[in-house]
């Protein structure tokens, strides 16, 4: 009580008003700051808790147990993981995968690039067209890939049928029956739903360049490719290298797609992580698997998000 | 804000979790003691008449009993996701229609359901051998099996006979004559066709494909017996007619085939009578040209397959009325009213009940029950405690990406090793 004493003496209250050294009471905690902060923290902690970290480590303990839909789990390790590379299903998922995210973050990344430094041309109706970009991207993706799933159809789809009647092929294109060729459609649909927010976001980099940068470019001889890579592309590269970790994330986590283009077909040609683990952890009611399916790229997606969050902080700093 | 301002709505948010927490905890016994509500889960069907035959009956039950009745119906694509999440989540509905080999995937989970099994089984002439096969799993009945729905030849009889193959001759065909009427078929533009994807419609007519010439997935004890001479002339089969088929077949959906013959473009596919139904309705002028025949014969016999579905409830919704009204949907008139309100495209497990007129009295279902063929279920011969891997490998369509594989270069080795792989997973 002395030294307590002795520390009130002298007023030393750095951190929300607290005198060092002597235990928070009721009173402060209610006056305090740092409870006031804890308020206001408390409902996103509560929902990240309950809708992330809940469910990640109950994916995470199902992915160890041989758990049937139903039933008690048997702990059985990472049986469930070595178990995976046992068929070949698994091994053709983590192929498509890798083909599904590279190629279609590359076109997208290259036609969003395109069509930002379209958009950013003075044109007539600009804005409205920029509002159009947006289509594919705020419609819902069910009812959009829907529609591209009548379009691919084999027996009424517009797309052979427009083909067909421009002359420009013979034979109906095996759009959702061909392992390539549904690999093909399934890019083109994603593609053409993420382009609108490549698109988009590359030019909110395009217009905050500063536009006597490329005055003083001009006067001193430089043309529109040097330009480009000289001043466009070094400012546009933390812009461009958030987007596309963002996109690979999303990208490689896709399911709505391929679940009602192809559900994985033909062949398990088109097989995902999503689609595969729901085939397997929901379909089949083999949540362990499942769990273990869903789990398998976590580690990847996890040095993407660091590598994301590392160039965020960069360029806030 | 000042400080005060942001304290009070720092306290603000907190107030307003512990009402949502609050109202959501109380709601939960409220709930319990109302009036009761006996909720009841089916896929959805592919003739909506029949679920609103369903909702009719449920109503005309619940107002015996007092009680206000629910039906959903979900999409045949989401059904088993709803399933696993009801089975996991330990809430759901009083009665759940349950299919295929799902009694055996959630035995332990199910009510058993022997009283009223056997009540219904002596009241109706007994259950079709493969109902039992299907539902009776440790001894006891997991499920009361509710109606199935096989995979019979639904062809064009006016295209048939432009090749020379009368409607008798149809009826009574080997996958033999089959192969050379769909090259004639081909040549006319009108080519047969059916699934090899990843569809259920697909293993409805692959399996009995495998059967037919004397092949299986697994034997009797339940081992894997994919990777057999048998197998490899079933497939060798398979390749030579998908060379007469559309391409598209390797990426149809369970609704391709409908709109293949609808569309006026193909000569034959298998399905139940849901085609020919819906062609009455939108396109007459093929419906009365469309009749049902038996699936050829192969060296091993006649096979046909079925999609089956089962009434069951949850041990955990111990629902005292849930019984009831399942014996109430298998009565004689209610099970006449449900298989005519689907036109005929249920079909009945209680043997007295495929006596009914409706198959008899519209001639292009005289085929389609009783069902002249050895009826089997995807799993076949495979043993009862081996079901929930025939449920696997019927959801993870194992055996049309096998005929997919090999129509689609990989050598017929490869391919039936490869599904040898798979079924062990499954079956091991």
């Amino acid at each position: 009580m002395g030294r307590g004493r002795a520390e009130a003496a002298v007023p030393v209250t750095p951190l929300g008003g607290r005198p060092l050294g002597r235990p928070p009471t009721a009173s402060w905690l209610w006056r305090g700051s740092e409870l006031t902060g804890f308020f206001f923290v408390l409902p996103a902690a509560l929902l990240v808790v309950g809708l992330v970290a809940y469910p990640f480590c109950y994916a995470l303990i199902l992915s160890l147990t041989a758990k049937q839909a139903g039933v008690p789990g048997q702990f059985v390790g990472l049986r469930n993981f070595a178990n995976l590379f046992g068929g070949d299903i698994f091994l053709h998922t983590i192929r498509n995968s890798f083909v599904f995210t590279g190629v279609a973050v590359v076109c997208k990344t290259v036609l969003g690039l395109g069509l930002a430094l379209l958009l950013q041309r003075a044109m007539v109706g600009r804005r409205i067209l920029r509002g159009m970009i947006l289509l594919p991207w705020v419609v819902p993706s069910t009812l959009s890939v829907l529609g591209w799933w009548w379009l691919f159809d084999p027996i009424s789809g517009v797309i052979n049928l427009g083909l067909m009647k421009l002359g420009l092929i013979t034979q109906r294109i095996p759009w959702l029956s061909d392992p390539a060729w549904a690999m093909a459609a399934v890019i083109i649909v994603n593609v053409w739903r993420g382009l609108p927010f490549f698109a988009i976001s590359f030019l909110a980099g395009l217009v905050s360049i500063p536009e006597e940068l490329y005055e003083a470019a001009h006067i001193d001889g430089a043309g529109g490719v040097a330009c480009f890579a000289r001043i466009t592309l070094p400012l546009l590269r933390p812009v461009l290298g958030v987007i596309i970790l963002y996109s690979i994330i999303m990208t490689v986590s896709d399911f709505n797609i391929v679940y009602i283009l192809t559900r994985g077909g033909p062949m398990h040609s088109t097989h995902l992580f999503a689609t595969f683990a729901y085939e397997m952890g929901l379909a089949s009611g083999d949540l362990g698997k499942g769990a273990a399916i869903s789990l398998f790229i976590f580690p990847f997606l996890a040095a993407v998000a660091y590598c994301q969050l590392r160039i965020t902080r960069r360029q806030t700093q | 804000m000042n400080k005060e301002g942001f304290r009070h709505l720092g306290v603000a948010w907190v107030l307003f979790f512990v009402v949502i927490l609050v109202v959501a905890v109380s709601t939960r016994p409220a709930m319990s003691g109302a009036p009761a509500e006996v909720t009841f889960l089916c896929n959805s069907h592919f003739v909506p008449a029949f679920e609103r035959e369903i909702e009719k009956q449920l109503a005309a039950w619940g107002k015996q009993k007092g009680v206000s009745t629910r039906a959903d119906w979900v999409a045949t694509a989401e059904f088993n996701a709803k399933l696993v999440a009801e089975a996991e989540t330990r809430a759901g509905h009083d009665i759940v229609v349950i299919r295929n080999y799902d009694a055996a995937l959630y035995k332990d989970s199910l009510i058993d359901m022997d009283t009223i099994a056997n009540e219904l089984g002596n009241q109706y002439g007994g259950w079709l051998p493969f109902g039992r096969e299907t539902a009776f799993f440790d001894g006891h009945w997991k499920a009361i099996p509710f109606y199935h729905q096989s995979f019979p030849a639904v062809y064009r009889m006016d295209l048939f006979q432009e090749i020379g193959v009368t409607r008798e001759q149809v009826h009574k065909m080997t996958w033999d004559q089959f192969l050379e009427a769909a090259k004639k078929l081909h040549a006319k533009g009108k080519p047969v066709g059916f699934g090899i994807s990843q569809t259920n419609d697909s293993d409805l007519i692959l399996y009995p494909i495998l059967w037919a010439f004397g092949a299986s997935t697994v034997d009797k004890n339940g081992k894997v017996t994919i990777n057999s001479p048998q197998t490899a002339k079933a497939i060798e089969y398979v390749k030579e007619l998908a060379r007469y088929m559309p391409r598209e077949v390797m990426g149809w959906d369970d609704a391709s085939n409908n709109r293949f013959i609808m569309s006026g473009q193909g000569s034959l596919s298998f399905n139940p009578p849901s085609i020919w139904r819906i062609a009455q309705r939108d396109v007459p002028d093929v419906a009365k040209l469309l009749d049902h025949a038996p699936v050829p014969a192969g060296p091993a016999g006649r096979f046909r397959s079925t999609g089956s579905y089962y009434l069951a409830t949850w041990k955990f919704k111990t629902s005292p009325l849930a019984a009831d009204l399942a014996r109430f949907l298998m009565t004689r008139e209610n099970q006449r009213a449900q298989i005519e309100a689907s036109g005929g495209y249920n079909q009945p497990f209680l043997k007295d009940f495929t006596t009914f007129p409706i198959w008899r009295t519209e001639a292009p279902l005289n085929a389609y029950e009783p069902v002249p063929e050895n009826l089997q279920l995807q799993g076949w011969p495979g043993p009862p405690e081996k079901a929930a891997a025939a449920q696997k490998a019927w959801v993870m369509h194992l055996i049309p990406v096998m005929f997919g594989k090999a129509i689609t270069g990989t050598s017929t080795q490869e391919a039936m090793r490869w599904a040898e792989e798979e079924l062990k997973q499954l079956y091991q």
